[in-house]
Formats: C-alpha cells, structure tokens, sequence
C-alpha cells in the first residue's frame, strides 16, 4: 500500500516536472527571466570638456546637499538652531527658509564640506538629509568662460561649447538589463558606463588661455579700456589656442553675472579693424604684381581727395615721398589707398569677399557665431563709390568678427595658405568612440612669394615702426598696429558717422616670422588712457608671444646677444 | 517471506525519509547560504555607494584646487620668482661634441 502511494506519489510529481518543463516550460523560463533582471533605463552623464592636455574646463560630478522634508519636521525652530550651527548661517534665515517652504522638500545648502555632511548626519533629525545630485562644474572659475558657456537650470546648455554640443553631450538615454537576487537587491557592477562616454578634448592650451587671460585683465585695467579680447592661433592649422575676453563671468553663478558678458565677442560682434587691415590691401597690391615693398608713393597734403571726401592720415600727418613698406611701418594712409587704387576695386572686392572670406563665418564650433555681409562695400562696388574702398584699404567702413581677420592673417602667414575653418576642438568622444577631428582645407589666398614679402614688411614694423614694443630679442616677430575710430552704431547710439575719441586699439603678429608657429590679435574696446595701440595692444601682443615662445621652446632666429637694438630690414 | 518483503520496505521508507531529509537540510543551508550573501552585498554595495559618493567629492574638491590661479597664489607664497628669460644654447651645426 505505502509503496503503492509513493508510486502514486511519484508519478504525480513526474506528471507536474513535465507539465512544468516541457508544457509551459517557456512561459517560466520567461516568468523566472522576468523576476531576475529588471530594465533600467540610465540618463547618460554630460560629457565632460577638456582643454588640450586634459585640464578640465566642465565636468559633471555628483554633490552633496542639504534638503528638509518640510512635513516630516516636528520641530521646526530646533531643527533650524541645530543646522544653522553647522552650516554657519543666521538661525532665523534658516528658519524663515523652512517654515516659508512650498512643497515637500526645500533645499537649505548646496557645496557642502565633509565635516559639515558628517555633522548633519549626527544629528539623526526626522526630515532633514544629505541628498545627492549630478552638478555641472567649472573649476576653473572664469577661465575660459566665453568659450564653455554654461548650463541652465533645466540643462540646456548656452552660449558657447555647451550650446553649440548640446546634443551631444548630453547623449542618448540608455536601456539595460540589471540583474537582481531573490530578494530583489541589484547588482549595481553590472552597468557599462564606458559605453556612453561623450567629452570633448580643445585644442586650446589651459597655460596659453590662462596666460592670455590674465594679461588681457590687466591690460583692460591698465588702459582704462571698456573691454577687449585676445586670440591666438597656429596659422599652420587654423587651430586655436587661446580665446581670451574681459569682462568674463563665472559659469557656475551665471545667474549672478552681467548677462552681456555672456556672448563671445571674438566670435558673436563685428569691428571695424582700422590699420591691422593694411597687410591684407598691401599683400593685394603684392600678390597682383601692382606695387612691391620699394614701390614709391607721394604724400604732399596728408590726406587724398576723393570726389567732396578728404581722407586723412592719422593726425592729418604729411609724410612726402615714401616707399610701399613705410605705409606699414608708420601705418600712413595714403599709401595703402594708392596700393588699392592700383589694384582696382573689382579685384580687392574679389579678394576681400572671394579669397579671405570676410563675408563668411569662419565655421568655428561655437554658438552664435554671426558674419557681416558688409553690404555698403558691395553697393559701393555696383554704384563705384570710390570713396569707401579708400577707407576699406585701411580697415574703416569694413566690419568682421575678431576671429575672421585672425584666420585672414593664418593665411598671410602660412604662405598664403589660409584655413577654410577655424577649429577649436581636437577630437570628440561621441557614445565612447573617438573621432579625430583633421578635416582642416586650406585655400591659396596669395602666393608664397607674396607671403614672404609681406612677412618682412610686417618684421620691419616691429624692428622699425610702431610696432617696436612687440620686440623680442632673438625673434623676428612680424605685425601691425591698429587704431580704428568707433563707429556711433557700435557704441549703441543712433546716429551715422564716427566717434573722434572712441577707439578699436588692437595689433595683429605672428611669430617666428619666417615660420609662423602662431598668430595673435590683441584688441582693447575704448581705451581712455592711451591714444594709439602703439602703448596699449603692442606691449600686451609681447607678454604673451614671449610666453608661448617660451613655453614652446621655440629657438631663437639669431642670437639676442648679438642684436640688442633693433634691426635694419630695408 | 513476507517479512523479509516488510524490511525491505521500511528500508526503503527509512531511506526515502533520509534523503528527503537530506534535501531538505541542503535546501535550507543553501537558502541560508544565500540570505547571507545577499546580506554581504547589500552591505558592499551600501559601502560602494558611499565610497563612490565620497570619491565624486574628493574629484570635485581637486578639480576646484587643481588650477593654475591656486598654484599661482601658492608659489606667490612661496615667493617663487617668474623667470624673464630663457637663453638656449647654440651649438654650430658642424660640431658633434667640443671642449670647454
């Protein structure tokens, strides 16, 4: 009988196993899978933004803060008392932000120290916890803020990188399988994290900007300007390596700052040039086989008459016989309008709008970047007014973004090889995958020949012109001053014409001249204490082209020893 | 023979009981095995989670003291001097090594 059960017995647990394993085998084996992971959908981490070696310019890191649960507190003055010994805040103002909470949690301090986390946790009060969240950071404080932008509150990048790689950066949502025990704990090892990397590596150096920064702060000060900016580039690559602008702002108390600070001048408003632009007309004439540096011009008035126009030299200054090299050397106006003259307006118009581009953006990867279209210089071409190609010759009546006459001024030193874009990220981590960013074109905006020339006009600038604050024993350092009046439109007020004490104040170079390692415009907005940029952008340009040379180890093109005054180039 | 019938059946019973007991010993130490490794990783992950947290603070903290502003006001003072000039040394390009 027993024997008989346990047969029974048997057979009935034989008939449930197979009912179990074969019959609705599938359905458990996905009821069971079901059970043992769950999907977990993950939010990726921003991606992180380094400057060229690694520095970090925005991270995304996980911070401690301190938030109430309004209705869990029993005793709100106490509670209040006890926290605000802690975190080092009047009792009232604690008190008067717990009891004036709306909704369940108020958030009392973010940026909280260890001692203090360690404190609060002491404390064991009913409502009050050390929460975590995800915080954009940017420890470099101002460094570099024009050209990270920020992120809002509700994580939308502006301005700048933020802006421009939003998307990317912020990745795409991921799902995965986690798997859990029977108890239901996760195994939190078993997530990818790699996988969903984004960053972005710059090809601006965190020394140079930091550099370039603290001498543009101290010069704007110095100068009484209002504000200005510095960038510096290879001419060999269009990359750059230093963005710099004052007034700046610190990205992580945006809201706290000037939200005109916000924008990237470099890249987001036009200036007229003023006499940097002389190198281009020059190396037009050059380039076009009209003039060469010894080619004479005749300035018996101090300005030209053009229709009912006089156009002035700066201080209405009479020069008299000149050779083409001294219309750069001492920056005379006439000269350069005699180069155009000889060029014509068809081909410069051609050069300025076809071959530099300076009707286009320079294509560089941050947000907002704007082109004038300089449409008064086409009109004037259609309706031949010859007047404002002879302010155009030396950079008046003529708008572009700081960045477009730097990329103007790589081609005029990468033997007239231009950059079509200019680059400010070296590679990008898209998902954990990197991609090199070498896709730079170059277009032959003047010959070889004529870069060279025009490269020894420019060092004979420094050697013997305006220019001579830029010098640097040992270097050959090519360049050209600039001061341009402000137009009343650009000083925000309503009216045509020009402003007779508001100035552009700026100075373009490039160093080793003869092989330019890189290029860089100074400029300063308005400065009240100097009347040209011959005392005010010229020395700034020397600190730091004497800092990259140094910090590159770049040898020197001749012994400093052996020429301690300047040199004779022509 | 119907004894020898009656052994062999509590025998088998006796046994049956014996490795059911058996299973179920096996079961229960397996069950515990389990309650105590879930227990262990839950304490391990508590304790990674705290870590993890503890290292995005330190990560942050060193990212915030990691800049060139704060090494600048260090060496200041420190009272690091910043050099002027950098002289290279010129060696004629005929020249492999030479006496001084």
């Amino acid at each position: 009988m027993v024997f008989f059960l346990l047969i029974l017995f048997g057979s009935g647990i034989l008939a449930r196993l197979i009912d179990l394993q074969i019959v609705k085998g599938s359905f458990y084996k996905a009821l069971a899978q079901g059970q043992q992971s769950v999907l977990s959908q993950t939010a990726p981490k921003r991606g992180d933004i380094y400057f060229k070696n690694g520095e970090t310019l925005a991270a995304t890191k996980e911070e401690p803060f301190l938030r109430v649960c309004v209705q869990d507190i029993e005793n709100i003055e106490e509670t209040a008392a006890a926290i605000s010994q802690i975190i080092g805040e009047e009792k009232e103002e604690v008190f008067n932000t717990i009891s004036g909470a709306e909704g369940f949690y108020k958030t009392i301090k973010e940026n909280l120290s260890k001692e203090e986390i360690e404190a609060i946790e002491s404390l064991e009060i009913k409502g009050v916890e050390i929460a975590w969240q995800n915080k954009r950071l940017y420890p470099n404080l101002n460094t570099g803020s024009q050209i990270a932008g920020f992120l809002n509150k509700d994580g939308e990048g502006q301005y700048g990188l933020e802006e421009y790689f939003n998307s990317s950066l912020t990745g795409q949502e991921k799902f995965e399988n986690k798997k859990v025990n029977p108890w239901g704990f996760l195994f939190s090892g078993s997530g990818d994290s790699s996988s969903q990397e984004n960053g972005l590596y710059l090809t601006v150096d965190y020394n140079i900007q930091f550099e370039a920064e603290k001498i543009l702060k101290e010069g704007v000060e110095k100068y009484g300007a209002k504000a200005g900016e510095i960038i510096a580039a290879e001419p060999t690559t269009g990359k750059i390596i230093a963005m710099a602008q004052y007034p700046n702002f610190d990205p992580n108390k945006y809201g706290e700052e000037e939200m005109e600070n916000f924008s990237n001048k470099s890249v987001q408003t036009t200036f007229e040039p003023g006499s940097i632009f002389k190198p281009i007309t020059i190396a037009v004439a050059l380039n076009e086989g009209r003039i060469t540096p010894e080619t004479v011009f005749h300035d018996s008035l101090g300005y030209r008459q053009i229709g009912g126009y006089k156009v002035y030299n700066f201080s209405q200054k009479i020069w008299g016989e000149r050779k083409m090299y001294e219309s750069l050397q001492y920056s005379i106006n006439v000269g350069v309008m005699d180069a155009e003259d000889l060029v014509g307006n068809n081909i410069f118009y051609d050069y300025f709008a076809n071959k530099f581009k300076f009707n286009e953006k320079t294509g560089v990867e941050l947000a907002g970047e704007i082109s004038s279209q300089n449409r008064e210089l086409k009109k004037s071409l259609d309706n031949n007014i010859q007047v404002s190609f002879a302010t155009a010759s030396f950079g008046q009546g003529v708008e572009m973004t700081p960045l477009q006459i730097v990329r103007a001024f790589c081609g005029l030193a990468n033997g007239g090889q231009m950059p079509e874009k200019m680059t400010i990220i070296e590679k990008k981590v898209a998902g954990g995958k990197e991609e090199q960013n070498d896709g730079q074109k170059f277009r032959q905006v003047i010959s070889k020949k004529t870069s060279e020339e025009l490269a020894k006009m420019m060092v004979n600038v420094v050697e013997n012109g305006y220019g001579h604050l830029a010098r640097i024993p040992g270097y050959y350092i090519a360049g050209k001053t600039g001061t341009a009046q402000m137009s009343y439109a650009s000083l925000g007020q309503d009216k045509a014409g020009y402003s007779t004490t508001d100035t552009w104040q700026s100075f373009m170079g490039f160093a080793p001249a003869y092989s330019p390692r890189f290029v860089i415009l100074v400029k300063l907005d308005n400065p009240a204490n100097t009347l040209t940029s011959e005392y005010s952008a010229v020395p700034m340009f020397h600190d730091l082209a004497r800092y990259i040379l140094n910090y590159w180890q770049i040898a020197p093109d001749y012994d400093p020893d052996l020429a301690t005054t300047s040199q004779k180039i022509y | 023979m119907a004894k020898r019938k009656k052994d062999n059946s509590k025998i088998f019973i006796t046994l049956s009981f014996a490795v059911l007991g058996f299973l179920v010993f096996c079961y229960v130490f397996q069950v515990s095995q389990m309650a105590q490794a879930s227990y262990e990783i839950g304490q391990k992950q508590t304790r990674l989670e705290t870590s993890r947290k503890e290292v995005a603070g330190l990560e942050a903290s060193l990212l915030q003291n990691n800049t060139l502003e704060k090494y600048e006001q260090k060496l200041n003072e420190m009272g690091y001097q910043k050099i002027d000039r950098i002289d290279y040394v010129v060696v004629s390009s005929a020249v492999v090594a030479s006496r001084r």
